[in-house]
């Protein structure tokens, strides 16, 4: 009996990751992912030090990260551990680029997340005051955020060279915004879009207000008076330009799709412009 | 020709060519240790033979490029991979011995792809590893990061 349950000890011993000299378990953790390696490291104590190492999170930080840091506004801590440097940059988004954007990590992944400030966009009549303003906000990440007083287009671009991306990575594009005055933006949908090198991959429509946030009604002057007016539900706004806007079976427009704003959890809102892809930038000098 | 000898005493002559893939081999071969049978004390003789069959199909990797046997090579490593956990882990301890780069790479590659996405229970019962973290020592970790411990991904089956 005695002898048996020895032999079943060693048994159940012999084939565990953690007779793995530490830098084998350390390499084989690093082939996996951020996601994973912290969940294994709930797996046993051995795991647990490996899933710490410097070895294994070198892999999931970015390779240029240095060169990014670098040029970085925001005073970053040293981090003794790798680790603790990947979960600081996941969670606090250091400015870059001489504050136009901002750099994170996302946590599942690491993979290089950019955000393009205001300052970064290309705004038409952004200088002039009648149209836009200048701002800062507490809420903000950035120095300053444009607030739109009133435009006749509403015309928003940005761009980002593809090369500081992260490769073989399927990105997504967002705006986000939030509302002070929601005058001019429940009457039609918005056309957004992303593209490489010029080339436009991904268009969808959307009502960057929120359909909570929507009146049911809005005044407009009729003869000197003031009229209510039932607003048309988005559904119907859609139908209606859809009509105007698109010729009978426009094959690109026809696939494009609705997209309604997401509160995120820092209070602003956002909408996705599209999705796109990158393999490996070797062609591009 | 150079002979090499697993930790049960038994030799196997494998050609230069091949066995230079390992580090280890090749600078003992360049310091001039290499005149007679070289003891590999850590590993066994059914390791050793898998060992000599990567190194034999990964002679000449460059001209494999050349000729269009990349495909082949591919095929030859998946193949190759397809292992118990036991034998595996055995693999990747004698080409960490050795120092063979590649076949490092290639087996902690397909350790990582059976562990990837599994969950806290399947990765012990896969790898028969005891917890033996406290109560305490767990909610810490969980704390630490609580968003990798739930989403549908998860997968808790064994295989």
């Amino acid at each position: 009996m005695g002898n048996e349950r020895s032999k079943k000890v060693k048994k159940s011993n012999c084939n565990c990751l953690s007779l793995l000299p530490g830098d084998c378990a350390e390499k084989i953790l690093g082939f996996t992912s951020p996601v994973d390696v912290c969940r294994f490291s709930l797996v046993s104590k051995s795991l647990q030090s490996a899933a710490v190492s410097d070895s294994v999170w070198e892999k999931f930080l970015p390779s240029d990260l240095q060169s990014i840091i670098a040029t970085s506004l925001s005073p970053i801590p040293h981090f003794p551990l790798k680790k603790d440097l990947y979960v600081y940059l996941c969670h606090y988004p250091i400015l870059i680029d001489a504050g136009l954007k901002s750099f994170s990590l996302e946590k599942w992944t690491g993979k290089k997340c950019y955000f393009l400030g205001a300052r970064d966009l290309n705004l038409p009549w952004s200088d002039v005051a009648q149209y836009w303003n200048w701002i800062s906000r507490p809420d903000s990440r950035f120095p300053e955020v444009a607030k739109l007083n009133q435009v006749w287009v509403l015309d928003i671009q940005g761009t980002i060279r593809a090369g500081v991306l992260s490769p073989q990575t399927s990105y997504s594009a967002y705006l986000v915004y939030k509302f002070e005055d929601v005058y001019g933006f429940y009457h039609r949908p918005l056309v957004v879009s992303v593209g490489v090198s010029g080339f436009q991959l991904d268009q969808r429509i959307t009502f960057m207000l929120p359909v909570e946030r929507r009146p049911q009604q809005y005044y407009h002057i009729e003869d000197g008076n003031w009229e209510s007016v039932y607003l048309p539900s988005y559904p119907q706004q859609l139908l209606h330009w859809q009509r105007r806007h698109m010729q009978g079976n426009d094959a690109s427009l026809m696939q494009s799709f609705v997209q309604h704003p997401k509160l995120r959890d820092d209070g602003w809102l956002e909408v996705e412009l599209g999705e796109f892809f990158l393999l490996e930038m070797k062609m591009i000098a | 020709m150079v002979k090499l000898k697993s930790n049960d005493d038994k030799e196997f002559e494998v050609e230069e060519a091949a066995v230079i893939q390992s580090e280890m081999i090749k600078n003992m071969i360049e310091d001039g240790c290499a005149t007679s049978v070289i003891p590999l004390p850590n590993i066994d003789s059914k390791t050793l033979i898998k060992v000599i069959e990567y190194l034999n199909k990964h002679i000449n990797m460059g001209k494999a490029a050349e000729t269009g046997e990349e495909d082949d090579l591919k095929e030859f490593d998946e193949q190759f991979v397809n292992m118990g956990w036991e034998e595996l882990f055995d693999v990747i301890m004698a080409a960490n011995y050795l120092n063979i780069h590649e076949l490092m790479e290639l087996c902690c590659q397909s350790a990582a792809d059976r562990l990837k996405n599994k969950s806290v229970r399947a990765v012990r019962e896969m790898l028969k590893i005891t917890n033996d973290l406290t109560e305490e020592e767990e909610q810490e970790i969980i704390n630490d990061a609580p968003w990798a411990f739930e989403g549908p991904e998860i997968d808790d089956t064994v295989n």
